[in-house]
């Protein structure tokens, strides 16, 4: 019996120490092919926090592919006067711990500026640390609070204020909606997204007659369809994750709720598994849409893309390729010292990137692009692509 | 052969004055290892100077203090809870109202946090009485997603899902906690004392009960033991650590928000104690650190580490189902088995 006990302890002893070296091997395996881009100057190191796992990951990996697309661009083209970047990745997960690790143990690797974070929870769970750390952060989160939270968080991300303020307008002034309703997720996307659509409809004069909230993942809204089916609205809002968007197609469908509807951030794979009965016509607001690309910057880079990662790219990734560049732009202009870096970042000049207009401000706003359009037989049709006034 | 010689055999076990030397060392041992640790937790706070990992090391204090809560509640008297979260969520979210709308001192919004965690521990813990085994782990479960849902859905209170920021500048006792150091010896010695806290609890009478009704609350209720003041104390106490745990950490974070307070952590604390063994609060304190620095340890081979933090806790469980405590002392009693045997093999 104790010799068996003793076995099994050998055993799981063993087990351990495998994983343990493992760790280790994979550990000075990612430090050597680190070295290897090597260039005239030591490279410049800059950290990335993306959710690589979880349920984010849907984020975080085409980021990370556009972040490698960008940097590979800027050495290729000299780098930052003769220096390489170098991209430092952890996995932000799923949850603030997690994100808030990885933040930390990028900053260990004394890097110029971090970017990443498009959750915006796990954006304000590091914001004390970015205070702490001192360095330029570049978030991905659409909160329009987000980059406020630190002088040194800037945001890449066209934020829902601006994205949600042009929809509401559009709807009010381009198609003529009096009464709107609201669909959407209790968590931070959806409890931002009400604020703005509720102060821009005050301010335009237009009634929100309901608003129905849901938690993500839910699988049964035919109480909240049905509440919907009995207001009086001229179109609907909904905010929430692709998946939610399956099954509100389903239950306005089931419900008989038939109108005009924003569906926030909607992308091309989602768009073709939803209930077509549930809609009148679908629309969508983003930064910018690759898929819809023609004939631009956007559609080249996208063919580079999907050529390079043999899949289409995400609106995210666009973002991340405008971000990064960003980041260089400033960092041609300032160097790696950080307050200098945050100086070039707040006064960047007006461009025009893949994904939007870009410029510096000092409440670390960065991008100001918003594409409306809507979807004829599944086809993405732009109706605007406009700036919004940063100032 | 005289009786005297007949009797050697009989008993192997050492001299007599040998134990009464040992348990007098023991003792001694017992007592000078609190301040050990405390020296220890403030060596370490000034000692690492990587951030990252000094920021780790924070987290492991939290969760030994929510671990060793957890352990009087489910490793002392038996009650199995995945409603911690709830209970951690309260005291970060009191602690961060207090701090960031009404002005409080962090040290006074903490010390009503775990207040209120342990009051709401005590309202869930008596009509829980009734209940036991899987049943109560579905009612804490329920618990747990309650307060999960509220802190989502009460926006005027809670921020909703964006949460509360900027809990902010707390000083302690006119202690100043702004750097990681700082705050990292403040929760270390916080830490140690809970750790002090549980291991008299345990060696009470009070903790000799939750240990007879775990083994059979028939036989102890028997013996007079009042179950329900048993159960509920033991209830409330995991309620309080849980609380000072989440107070904690709102204010090293500075930041709370409904997800980092889903059920992963209840189960994740629940683990904690399972891996690290339910026997000895060092048990917990094992699995607490294990649990907390092994994803981090993990990290290099990025997308497998869960694959492999499931592997390993799957290990441990399968091969050392009393927990890594028990292997401890499994291993350390080793010598003493080897001399016991060989004593006897000559003997024979």
């Amino acid at each position: 019996m104790a010799l068996t006990t003793t076995r099994k302890t050998a055993a799981f002893l063993a087990a351990a120490t495998t994983l343990v070296v493992l760790a280790g091997c994979s550990s000075s395996g990612d430090s050597s092919s680190a070295s290897a881009d090597g260039g005239d100057k030591a490279d410049i190191t800059i950290g990335v926090a993306l959710p690589t796992t979880g349920g984010s990951a849907v984020l975080g990996l085409p980021m990370a592919q556009g972040l490698e697309m960008a940097v590979k661009a800027i050495n290729a083209d000299g780098g930052i006067d003769g220096a390489n970047l170098k991209l430092v990745q952890e996995d932000s997960g799923a949850d603030d711990t997690t994100a808030l690790n990885a933040f930390n143990r990028i900053t260990s690797e004394s890097p110029a500026a971090v970017i990443g974070f498009p959750v915006s929870t796990q954006g304000f769970a590091v914001m004390t640390q970015v205070d702490r750390a001192g360095i330029p952060v570049i978030m991905g989160g659409t909160n329009s609070k987000l980059a406020a939270g630190s002088d040194w968080a800037f945001s890449m991300t066209s934020s829902d204020a601006v994205t949600t303020t042009a929809a509401v307008e559009f709807a009010a002034e381009t198609l003529g909606v009096k009464k709107i309703a609201l669909l959407r997720e209790s968590g931070e996307l959806g409890t931002g997204a009400s604020e703005v659509v509720n102060e821009t409809a005050d301010d335009l004069g237009i009634d929100v007659v309901d608003e129905e909230i849901f938690q993500s993942g839910d699988v049964d809204l035919a109480t909240q369809a049905n509440n919907l089916r009995g207001s009086d609205a001229d179109m609907l809002f909904v905010y929430g994750q692709q998946a939610d968007y399956i099954v509100v197609a389903n239950a306005l469908a089931t419900a008989g709720v038939k109108l005009p509807t924003f569906v926030a951030g909607l992308q091309g794979g989602t768009y073709a598994q939803l209930n077509q009965e549930g809609f009148e016509q679908i629309y969508n607001r983003n930064q910018c849409v690759p898929s819809a690309a023609v004939d631009n910057d956007l559609a080249a880079w996208s063919a580079d893309y999907e050529s390079e990662y043999g899949e289409a790219p995400t609106e995210y990734a666009a973002i991340a390729y405008d971000g990064m560049n960003l980041l260089a732009d400033a960092l041609k202009t300032a160097g790696t010292d950080p307050a200098e870096l945050q100086k070039a970042l707040q006064s960047l000049p007006s461009t025009e990137g893949i994904c939007g207009v870009h410029e510096g401000t000092e409440d670390g706003n960065l991008s100001f692009g918003v594409t409306l359009g809507h979807y004829v037989d599944g086809v993405y049709t732009t109706d605007e692509s406009l700036s919004v006034d940063p100032k | 052969m005289n009786a005297s010689k007949l009797a050697m055999p009989q008993s192997p076990t050492l001299p007599t004055a040998a134990p009464v030397r040992r348990t007098r060392a023991t003792t001694l041992v017992s007592w000078l290892i609190w301040p050990a640790l405390l020296v220890l937790v403030i060596a370490l706070a000034q000692g690492i100077d990587n951030n990252y990992w000094l920021q780790i090391a924070v987290n492991a204090e939290i969760m030994v203090i929510a671990a060793v809560g957890l352990y009087v509640t489910f490793g002392l008297s038996g009650q199995v809870s995945l409603g911690q979260a709830g209970f951690y969520a309260i005291g970060g979210y009191t602690t961060g109202l207090l701090v960031t709308t009404l002005g409080f001192d962090f040290g006074l919004a903490l010390v009503l946090g775990v207040i209120l965690s342990g009051l709401v521990g005590l309202g869930l813990g008596i009509p829980s009485l009734r209940l036991r085994g899987n049943y109560l782990a579905l009612a804490t479960l329920g618990f747990g997603q309650v307060v999960a849902l509220i802190l989502v859905n009460w926006t005027w209170l809670t921020g909703g899902a964006n949460g509360i920021r900027n809990i902010v500048a707390p000083i302690v006792a006119g202690f100043e906690l702004k750097t990681v150091p700082d705050w990292a010896m403040f929760i270390g010695v916080v830490a140690v004392l809970s750790v002090f806290v549980v291991t008299r609890i345990k060696n009470s009478s009070y903790g000799r009960a939750m240990q007879a009704v775990r083994d059979s609350d028939v036989a102890a209720s028997s013996m007079g033991v009042s179950l329900s003041q048993v159960k509920v104390l033991a209830f409330v106490v995991g309620a309080i650590f849980a609380g000072l745990a989440g107070a904690l950490n709102a204010g090293f974070v500075t930041y709370v928000s409904p997800g980092t307070y889903d059920l992963s952590l209840s189960v994740t604390i629940l683990a904690m104690i399972v891996v690290g063994g339910a026997a000895s609060p060092w048990g917990a304190v094992i699995g607490a650190i294990v649990l907390t620095f092994l994803p981090e340890v993990l990290r290099p081979v990025q997308e497998y580490y869960l694959l492999i933090y499931g592997i390993l806790l799957l290990l441990v469980v399968a091969f050392a189902p009393g927990g890594i405590w028990n292997l401890f002392r499994l291993v350390g009693s080793l010598p003493a088995r080897f001399r016991t045997r060989a004593r006897t093999g000559d003997q024979s």
